[in-house]
């Protein structure tokens, strides 16, 4: 009797297995972190063997701690970080190098030259992303040039590439199977997301085989099996799905106009526009969000680079705080934030100014001004960020934000979550799961089986534990809004060169 | 403050907020501009029921009309208690104050929902004092219903429309004595409905055919002189004298277009002249409820502004809607038309109502019959539902209302 299916969220810091049963509650967690390898300034990696066997141990920990048979599994849904490259041996299946992960920015100069060679609107166009070391193809490049007889292997078809699911994938299926899905496909800039193929321009202009990549899969799809050494069975893998998309999915945003919001140590905003892609015009990224029953969706994407990073700066580098929970009782101690506002620009500015020469300011302070207002300025500037990005989808799209459905840590914070709706002018939407991008996983999975039905029988279970309804007067939300765009222009272009 | 968008709705009463449904349905982002301090306009005072038939296939109150219908709405945003300046139809932008200060807003579609004001007493222009004392029914209804006041102790009502009828029984109902309801005309002037449940059931006299001639009192009003008409006028020897110390006046409503008169197109009547996309002579201004014509039942105004606001979104984001057809005439036994074009792409409803009492009434359009009522009055709107698919109109579409004896 299949009761449960398995999510394995393979993170930038930790591998997970989280098991689900049929009414999305979880029946065990798992988590192991594993090494973030540091080669030089600006350099990540990450070893695939340890993401892999991390990956799998917290998967055979979390079936034994909950007590159930493999046999009870119903099928696993993978979800992963998105665009970390990993290349391998066809025949051995061992890597030839360390996984390059999303945040390393070694092929920035890859990325200038390929921006002077006049590519930029080309692999726009194509793809939906900007140029940038971020996304897997120029990592594949790195790889093939700078590992010792890659380049000559990989013409020969002895070589794979996979972003992170693939990787796993492949070992689960004992080596059988080379997929991926629509999702994690298009953050590798090399995925034509109209024509949904690979795009030989864009190989051949960066000088990539395409004997190197995996077959691309909806995301809701039986991928293939596991090989019975993992876990004693063979559980059908039945879901792929980059994070991100993972977690709007989770989110329950399968229609056009849905968005979610993760609030991390950054914040990713991804919102469905249904099967139509959107090209940006305000610096976000279009995206697949995923393949399903024969259709595509795509999202329009935005991340905001410091969001709950700037809450653990009032901690670590301020220390005006002792705990990044103290903020929400500090900011409701004032009642407004007396002209004072936070521009956490640590890192430049994300979407939609994309300067990344801003930097850190606060700006109205007075002799009143109390830790209370700097706390508060710091909660505020977080939902402001966020209506920037929405802001900007909504023109992209032409879309109207009906309503935004949270997670991530800073949901538990009743006052950023009250002043984000103010701000936003729509209801926030906090479910009871707070999983989600797991639980997207298992949901896609779930589909293809027929575990789930369909997607009717899915949203039965999704819960809202509160809505967040919008209060503040309309004036006074565009007073406080545009006060804050007056302070982001005064961060702008702070750094010299 | 500046702001900008898709959809902006003037009034929030029952036709702003039908577009207010209809807009959000369509994805625009919506903004209302109401002067008072909250939705609702005259449902909040209307404390009686006859609202939600059709709607909601319930008899509601306003107030639980105005409440059922905001439930079901999602997240919008409004200005309250703002006044608007003027619009630049021409650049788009609205402008206006409250106690904020000024707002400029601008805007791709823009939706009238600005109702109708009362007819003053004074503009029937009886001789006599002009003394306290003499209010116009929907302002006794907002003294009694929202500030608490009784308006006086011995009144009289003129005019027997709905809401004539309605204040009578409201006074009466409050403890003061009403001598009865005066009618110039010979027929009620409002629903049969309110006739039989506001003044016969509360022995309110109803007196046709008779109008008030003069108005005593200094400072505050002392009594009516009342006397028969025929055929509109007084007939000499019928004179009386009623001492009142207050009179409700229910004289007739006045479409509320005074913003829009130098742009928009209003009919005779002073109301918008609309097509049935309830879209005005300005492709991407719209027009809804008692601002185009006036209407007894409030379904109805909610329907037209769901209508309005849905075209104003599609306009908003881009849409083209079709152009006009046809263009409808009233001609004989017709007063007025809710619409008077038509794009003839869809199946439409209009409102209408007869000059004068009908028996056995037909509606005929463009020589057939479409409809038929039995007793049809000018005081109840008669819907007609006009389907093009169906009916091959023509450029002109002519409508009348004659008994079927006379067919």
């Amino acid at each position: 009797m299949k009761k449960y299916i398995l999510a394995l969220d393979q993170g930038t810091t930790s591998s997970r297995a989280i098991l689900f049963n049929r009414n999305h509650e979880i029946i065990g967690i798992s988590q192991k972190e594993f090494n973030q390898i540091y080669p030089k300034p600006g350099w990540v990696e990450h070893d695939p063997m340890e993401i892999l066997s991390t990956q799998i141990e917290v998967a055979r920990n979390v079936i034994k701690k909950a007590g159930i048979s493999p046999k009870e599994i119903d099928s696993i849904g993978i979800t992963n970080q998105r665009e970390t490259t990993i290349l391998w041996h066809r025949h051995t299946g061992k890597p030839i190098y360390n996984a390059i992960v999303w945040q390393c920015r070694r092929t920035s100069q890859l990325c200038e030259d390929l921006k002077n060679k006049g590519y930029e609107k080309l692999i726009r166009n194509k793809t939906g992303l900007v140029i940038d070391a971020y996304f897997s193809g120029t990592k594949i490049k790195w790889l093939l040039e700078n590992v010792n007889e890659a380049q000559e292997k990989a013409k020969k078809g002895e070589i794979l590439f996979g972003t992170v699911d693939s990787w796993l994938l492949y070992n689960l299926t004992g080596g059988k199977v080379h997929a991926t899905d629509y999702s994690n496909a298009s953050r590798t800039m090399l995925f034509n997301i109209h024509s949904l193929e690979w795009d030989t321009d864009i190989l051949s202009i960066l000088g990539i085989p395409k004997k190197l990549l995996p077959t691309v899969h909806p995301s809701s799809y039986v991928f293939g099996c596991t090989s019975k050494d993992y876990f004693g069975e063979e559980i059908p893998i039945g879901g792929i799905t980059g994070d991100q998309q993972a977690a709007l999915f989770g989110q329950n945003c399968f229609k056009e106009g849905m968005a979610k919001n993760t609030y991390g140590t950054g914040s990713f905003l991804l919102m469905n526009t249904g099967e139509t892609p959107y090209e940006s015009k305000h610096g976000l990224i279009t995206t697949i969000a995923w393949g399903i029953r024969e259709k595509i969706y795509y999202a329009l994407e935005g991340s905001i680079f410091i969001t709950g990073a700037a809450v653990q700066w009032l901690r670590d580098g301020l220390k005006i705080i002792n705990s990044a929970s103290e903020t929400e009782k500090l900011a409701k101690k004032v009642k407004d934030n007396s002209g004072v506002y936070f521009v956490p620009a640590f890192v430049g500015l994300g979407a939609p100014y994309w300067d990344m020469y801003a930097r850190g300011l606060i700006i109205g302070i007075t002799r009143d001004t109390k830790r209370e207002h700097i706390v508060r300025a710091t909660l505020e500037a977080i939902a402001y960020e966020t209506r920037e990005v929405i802001e900007a989808m909504e023109k992209d799209s032409g879309i109207t934000l009906k309503s935004l459905r949270v997670d991530g840590g800073a949901v538990s914070n009743s006052f950023l979550m009250q002043f984000q709706s103010d701000i936003l002018g729509v209801p926030v939407h906090k479910p009871f799961v707070s999983e989600l991008t797991a639980l997207g996983a298992s949901n896609f999975a779930g589909l293809s089986t027929g575990f789930y039905e369909n997607l009717d029988e899915i949203s039965k279970h999704y819960k809202i534990e509160r809505v967040y309804k919008p209060k503040m007067d309309l004036t006074n939300r565009e007073k406080l809004y545009s006060q804050w765009k007056k302070a982001v222009l005064r961060a702008l272009e702070w750094k010299g060169n | 403050m500046k702001a900008h968008y898709d959809v902006v709705i003037l009034g929030g009463g029952a036709s702003g907020l039908g577009a207010v449904k209809g807009s959000l349905e369509g994805g625009a982002r919506v903004l209302l501009v109401e002067r008072e301090n909250s939705t609702g306009g005259v449902l909040n005072q209307c404390i009686h029921t006859g609202f939600g038939l059709k709607v909601f296939k319930k008899e509601l109150t306003g107030p639980e009309f105005h409440e059922y219908y905001k439930k079901n709405l999602g997240s919008f945003d409004s200005l309250f208690e703002s006044t608007i300046l003027g619009i630049d139809f021409k650049n788009r932008i609205i402008s206006g104050i409250n106690s904020h200060g000024i707002f400029e807003i601008s805007f791709k579609a823009l939706v009238l929902a600005t109702g109708a004001r009362e007819k003053p007493f004074e503009a029937l222009r009886i001789p006599g004092g002009r003394p306290s004392g003499i209010f116009t029914a929907g302002f006794a209804q907002k003294l009694i219903n929202i500030e608490n006041y009784l308006p006086g102790k011995r009144a009289s009502i003129i005019g027997s429309g709905d809401i004539g009828m309605i204040m009578a029984r409201r006074l009466k109902l409050e403890g003061i004595e009403v001598v009865g309801v005066f009618e110039i005309m010979p027929y009620p002037g409002g629903l049969t409905r309110n006739v039989y449940q506001c003044l016969i059931d509360y022995d309110i006299p109803l007196h046709l055919s008779t109008s008030i001639i003069r108005v005593h009192g200094k400072s505050r009003i002392e009594g009516i002189t009342v006397c028969e008409f025929n055929d509109g006028k007084p007939v000499s020897g019928t004179e009386k004298f009623i001492p009142v110390d207050t009179l409700v006046a229910s004289v007739g409503l006045i479409p509320e277009n005074d913003l829009v008169k130098e742009d928009i197109e209003l009919s005779k009547g002073e109301g918008v002249i609309v097509d049935d996309l309830m879209r005005t002579n300005i492709p991407f201004v719209f027009a809804g409820g008692n601002n185009i014509v006036i209407h007894d039942l409030v379904d109805f105004v909610s329907i037209e502004g769901e209508i309005a606001g849905k075209y104003a979104a599609l306009v908003s984001k881009g849409g083209k809607l079709p152009e006009r057809k046809a263009r409808l005439i009233k001609k004989e036994g017709i007063r007025t038309l809710s619409i008077d074009y038509a794009t003839l792409t869809k199946p439409f409803t209009v409102y209408l109502r007869v000059e004068h009492p009908i028996r056995n009434c037909v509606i005929m359009v463009d020589g057939k019959k479409k409809k038929y009522i039995v007793n049809a009055k000018p005081s109840e709107m008669i819907e007609l539902e006009l389907n093009p698919d169906k009916d091959h109109f023509g450029s002109i579409i002519e409508i009348k209302a004659i008994s079927k004896e006379v067919l």
